[in-house]
């Protein structure tokens, strides 16, 4: 094992001032589920590891109607699976939680370290991309909120900076008539995702599609929306012919590395077949909630 | 550069000097001299390192020791009472859950703390509760049979 400094601050400040001092030798440790992985492989040796896990208020969720909710950077995907209250407003963000490896690594595992690992087969950011979630990244130097859509930018690369640091994951307040899912496809449970893909959307009165986005991982270089596939339904009913459509229009889209159990071709493929799941998946569902008048 | 490290482990405080870069899975193995959780992968897969931290299964192998720093400890060695094995044990003895035996103490853990939060799952469960634990030779179905035996047994008793 590489020698390193582990540094457990008790505040933010105390956080971004330590990766302040140290920049690009230090890295921010959370449930570590991927970063020991790495360093045990010899991958990444960081000389500092500054971790998050003492900083008061990091492991919680807090919701509110009107602002969404806020998901501290120390909160496990157990947490996210588990919790009543985003299985009721955000399904897709509680299914790609529940998806991720193990249980051992998700009673460590964060939901914030699994999007700032930035790995192209993760489960997590599908489903916040659908859900147009952003990340509150904090230095020294400030504050700022990060769309995750322009987040990644390539694999295991983020446009965080080496003195910034996640504290919250930010997602927007769910309407009314909306509901979202994420499916995933992987050769065994505890691998990353051969394909994932999750779907968030809204619909009206008329059964129209009022807005939707589509999540993919395990589909490019980064988790990625699969926008020309989105406008195809935007103001149309899901039909079968829609949806299919749909599928063939985000396989086009996509961009998927070959390696890790499937080629590039077949990547493809299977997002053409799972986004096409999701969307039949989630029609059942909006018949079911508008059958038993829920407005969820 | 060593911190003090003072964490239960099967109940007991100990108090141990670590570097901050030694992992939970050699402390337990090289300073407390327990041998019950073992080294396979290193990555998080295969389950063979598996113990309880408060209570829930976790990979050593991916754990700082200085993270269990005031937390509780539960090895394999921890689950018989004074020598009685814990009906686990005994059930995966009785339903021949058990080749070479690496893999046993990481099974047992997971199916534990399973069994502690959810004392009646269905067989799906144990699957998904055990799906961080790799087993190259039995081929799991004895293993899971073995739990839903321990946690039918433990509900008669209850009766």
């Amino acid at each position: 094992m590489p020698r390193f400094e582990y540094l457990v601050p008790q505040s933010i400040s105390q956080m971004t001032k330590h990766l302040a001092e140290y920049g690009e030798d230090a890295k921010v440790i959370a449930g570590g589920q991927s970063l020991l992985v790495l360093i045990n492989q010899g991958l990444v040796s960081p000389g500092v590891l500054v971790s998050l896990n003492e900083v008061a208020g990091l492991d919680q969720i807090v919701h509110d109607d009107s602002k969404g909710l806020e998901i501290g950077a120390a909160v496990t995907q157990t947490q996210i699976a588990t919790s009543a209250l985003i299985r009721e407003k955000y399904m897709g963000l509680a299914q790609a939680a529940e998806k991720v490896g193990s249980v051992h690594v998700r009673n460590l595992g964060t939901v914030g370290g699994n999007v700032c690992h930035a790995d192209p087969g993760a489960d997590s950011p599908p489903a916040l991309l659908a859900l147009q979630a952003s990340v509150k990244a904090v230095s020294r130097r400030g504050e700022r909120i990060i769309p995750l859509d322009g987040f990644f930018r390539d694999s295991l690369e983020s446009v965080l900076e080496a003195d910034e640091m996640v504290t919250h994951i930010v997602i927007p307040a769910a309407s009314p008539f909306s509901n979202s899912v994420y499916l995933k496809y992987a050769a065994r449970a505890v691998d990353r995702a051969t394909v994932g893909v999750s779907v968030w959307w809204t619909w009206d009165a008329e059964e129209k599609c009022r807005d939707i986005r589509i999540g993919l991982t395990g589909a490019g270089p980064t988790p990625l929306r699969a926008k020309q596939a989105e406008a195809l339904a935007r103001g149309y009913r899901l039909t079968n012919e829609v949806i299919v459509e749909m599928g063939q229009m985000a396989a086009r889209e996509c961009d998927p590395l070959s390696g890790g159990h499937a080629p590039a071709s077949y990547r493809r493929k299977m997002v053409a077949v799972f986004v096409r799941r999701a969307l039949e998946q989630l029609v059942k569902e909006m018949n079911r909630i508008r059958r038993e008048g829920n407005t969820r | 550069m060593k911190q003090s490290l003072q964490m239960t482990v099967n109940g007991q405080r100990h108090t141990v000097e670590v570097e901050p870069w030694r992992l939970l899975l050699d402390v337990l193995r090289d300073d407390l001299g327990l041998m019950g959780a073992k080294r396979g992968c290193g990555e998080g897969y295969c389950g063979c390192c598996t113990v309880l931290l408060d209570r829930k299964a976790v990979h050593a192998c991916c754990v700082l020791a200085l993270r269990a720093a005031g937390r509780e400890i539960t090895t394999i060695e921890g689950l018989a009472v004074e020598k009685k094995l814990d009906p686990l044990q005994e059930t995966f003895v009785a339903r021949g859950a058990t080749q070479c035996g690496y893999c046993t103490p990481g099974m047992i853990l997971s199916a534990k703390a399973l069994l502690v939060k959810n004392p009646h799952p269905t067989e799906d469960e144990v699957k998904i509760a055990l799906s961080g634990n790799l087993c190259r030779c039995t081929g799991y179905a004895k293993i899971v049979e073995a739990v839903l035996c321990a946690a039918s047994s433990a509900q008669e008793r209850n009766l």
